[in-house]
């Protein structure tokens, strides 16, 4: 079913956790929130669930406004921060909590949980304790007692976060695998980006209760809409000034290392406050080749990961400016205090207005 | 041992040693000593046999005292209205008559001087002595049962309360609604029992107030029904039920009162399952507690009960310091605590916890 958030917004006494938020989700989409700690991502989800309802606005599912019906008549399913499993109910009992509920036979419960353990990987622990699971198996058990409900809606907030990085990644596919086979909506909040961008056809960034962007992984990676998303999402190089001039697609801007070039997505204007971000990856030594933007610069650290490096290096006066370099074999020695030329097109920079964005 | 150990590692070897002289003191001198002593008391029978054919003999010595000294006044009445050749005849009889009775005078003497000491026979007779006694025994299972009643009318009144200070008042409230709930607790039992008494008196408030305003014809006899017992000790033991059950409940994760609602749980499925399963131990501790006060309570039903409604602890009483019989009245006490233990069995069965989930 669709999903319609149509100008949302939730107040607390005088804060404002979400402002006027609009927003369509398609029936079968895999959707992420992304953003910092405190944006507002579970109040949306506790207002599509149910357990708020928005001061303003209207949210819609399936084409029918959702204001009034509570959480338990509602055709979502949570899957909590903390799960909130039932400790003291069997694997099986707390999988098919749902379908006891709603006057389901024992023995037909236990078939459907059955099948939902073998759906989550769970084969032969349905008369444990949950106490008794590793915290994947945990995260596994709180998936299938959602899906049991057969929710048109699935709704995840941070169920990843309390695992370990070999486990999330592992639960990543895994989540992704269960969506495709259920073709269940999911809405799916997280502040690792790179759990949104894995799993995610389109994601929304959000910042103090605004979504910034919504857009595909790529598109939030490679475009990002504002100075916030390009800061918040991967890493960025930022170079602060005002925008000197504008030819067609681009902007220079004058920051402290002189005039730097980018594409002028947001189509500023002359003397407009600016941020250039350019990607580490984008970044490239510059040994007398053509670049748009060339740094003279020194190296201060370089820091291997074996697969590629990180150089930092430091313009007249700068931060540091940070080059990925991917270990082809061919990157060179370089030594600290060494001076290089490090530089950019301006097709892979972008000059985005400074708003809201404090200096860092 | 390990325990020990680790203790005397902190705090050294004399506070360790102290504190298990003091633990050992306390044990043996406070709690085990006495308790045997009250059972090696109730199994001590007095066999007053004896005593009571002496008494009976001394009585018998009395009626033949008074037959003697009605026989003097008359043979005195004779002498003053005989003729003088017949009185020294008549005072030979008056001299045997006065010696009869300082003879009866010094056997009655010995005899109340004589000092049989009851000799204790060990026997169950002083248990035994409640069952053949049908107003003792029947004062004792109305004890149990009214004590259970109370503690059920205290269960499903606390219960609710309970719940509400912990997961539905907002934090203010839920803090003005305990001291509420506290503050008459600072009135002495007996003043607060008063109050009660007040209020359900044949010609107290409330039957004032009803049969002033119609509802009733005929003022309710409270007080000699049991009714004012139940009601007082129901409202004097409230507490010991609604803090261990508001402290169980209050170490439920809301989030899993919401993830049952979220699966479309009505509300009382969600105490069923949910709620209640969590706060079983301090049901159980609620239950004790109040059953055990209840049942061991002296002053509510010696101010609430009427003259037709005795308590087992007033029975007990009566034992100890007006029918002058510890003996009977250890047996008695025995077997109150008895049934409190059996009750406390009964109640961590019936609620399936165990010794470690009660000391939580
Ligand atoms: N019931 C509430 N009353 C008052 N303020 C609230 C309430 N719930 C949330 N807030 C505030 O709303 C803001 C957004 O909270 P929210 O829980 O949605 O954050 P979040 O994005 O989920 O953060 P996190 O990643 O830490 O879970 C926070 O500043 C929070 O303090
Ligand atoms: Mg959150």
């Amino acid at each position: 079913m669709d999903i319609d958030i149509d100008n949302v917004s939730m107040q607390f006494g005088d804060f404002t956790a979400v402002k006027q938020t609009s927003l369509q989700i398609p029936a079968g989409e895999f959707f992420s929130f992304l953003g910092p700690s405190g944006c507002g991502k579970t109040t949306i989800l506790r207002m599509v669930s149910g357990f708020l309802e928005p001061t303003e606005g209207a949210i819609r599912i399936g084409g029918q406004d959702m204001r009034g019906i509570g959480p338990n008549r509602r055709p979502t399913a949570l899957i909590f921060q903390n799960l909130a499993l039932f400790p003291l109910m069997k694997v099986w009992e707390n999988i098919a909590f749902g379908l006891e509920v709603r006057g389901i036979s024992k023995g037909e419960r236990r078939r459907r949980a059955e099948e939902l353990i073998d759906l989550v990987a769970l084969q032969g622990q349905g008369d444990k304790l949950v106490t008794e699971l590793s915290g994947g198996q945990r995260q596994r058990v709180a998936i299938a007692r959602a899906l049991a409900v057969e929710p048109a809606v699935l709704l995840l907030d941070e169920p990843l976060s309390a695992l370990d990085l070999k486990l999330r990644q592992h639960m990543r596919a895994e989540l992704r695998a269960i969506q495709k086979r259920t073709g269940v909506t999911f809405i799916y909040i997280t502040h690792d980006q790179g759990e949104a961008l894995t799993m995610s056809d389109r994601i929304a960034v959000m910042s103090q209760g605004v979504i910034e962007q919504v857009d595909s992984g790529e598109k939030i990676y490679d475009e990002p809409a504002t100075a916030f998303v390009a800061t918040f999402v991967g890493e960025n190089n930022p170079f602060y000034g005002r925008v000197m001039s504008t030819d067609g697609p681009y902007a220079v801007i004058d920051s402290m290392l002189g005039p730097l070039r980018g594409r002028n997505k947001q189509r500023l204007i002359v003397g407009d406050r600016a941020i250039l971000f350019v990607r580490p990856e984008r970044c490239r030594l510059a040994n007398g080749e053509e670049l748009d933007n060339v740094i003279a610069s020194s190296v201060d650290r370089i820091d291997l990961e074996g697969a590629f490096r990180n150089l930092f290096v430091r313009g007249e006066g700068s931060r540091d400016i940070v080059v990925h370099q991917t270990n082809d074999g061919m990157i060179g020695d370089l030594m600290p205090g060494q001076r290089i030329n490090v530089g950019f097109d301006a097709d892979d920079a972008l000059v985005l207005q400074e708003s809201g964005l404090s200096r860092q | 041992m390990g325990a020990l150990k680790d203790f005397a590692r902190r705090y050294g070897m004399i506070m360790t040693s102290y504190m298990v002289v003091a633990c050992g003191v306390w044990m043996v001198g406070m709690i085990i000593m006495p308790q045997l002593l009250m059972v090696d008391y109730s199994l001590q029978h007095l066999d007053r046999s004896e005593e009571s054919r002496i008494d009976q003999q001394i009585e018998q010595q009395y009626i033949e005292l008074q037959r003697a000294q009605s026989g003097l006044r008359g043979l005195n009445r004779d002498l003053e209205a005989a003729a003088e050749a017949d009185r020294p005849a008549i005072e030979t009889q008056i001299g045997e008559r006065e010696r009869e009775i300082e003879q009866i005078e010094g056997l009655i003497t010995e005899l109340e001087n004589t000092f049989v000491e009851a000799e204790p026979v060990y026997s169950f007779a002083n248990y035994e002595y409640l069952f053949t006694n049908s107003l003792h025994r029947a004062i004792f299972l109305k004890t149990i049962w009214a004590s259970a009643l109370v503690t059920f009318i205290a269960l499903l009144m606390c219960y609710p309360i309970a719940f509400y200070l912990a997961k539905v008042a907002p934090g203010e409230r839920a803090a003005l609604l305990m001291l509420a709930l506290i503050i008459p607790y600072w009135i002495n039992e007996i003043l607060r029992t008063f109050a009660w008494l007040m209020i359900l008196s044949y010609n107290g408030i409330f039957n004032q107030a009803f049969t002033g305003l119609g509802v009733i014809e005929e003022p309710i006899d409270f007080l000699n029904q049991n009714i004012g017992v139940v009601i007082g000790m129901t409202y004097t033991y409230i507490l010991f039920m609604v803090f261990p059950i508001y402290n169980t409940i209050d170490t439920l994760d809301k989030n899993q009162l919401e993830a049952a609602r979220d699966l479309g749980s009505p509300w009382w499925r969600i105490h069923w399952r949910i709620v209640i399963p969590h706060a079983k131990p301090g049901i159980a501790v609620g239950c004790i507690m109040t059953f055990m006060l209840a049942a061991g309570s002296y002053a509510v039903p010696q101010i609430l009960g009427g003259t037709s409604s005795l308590w087992f602890t007033q029975i007990i009483y009566n034992w100890f310091f007006e029918g002058g019989d510890w003996n009977v009245g250890s047996a008695y006490a025995f077997l109150l605590l008895a049934i409190c233990v059996i009750f406390i069995l009964t109640m961590m069965r019936v609620f399936k916890v165990g010794l470690d989930d009660i000391s939580r």
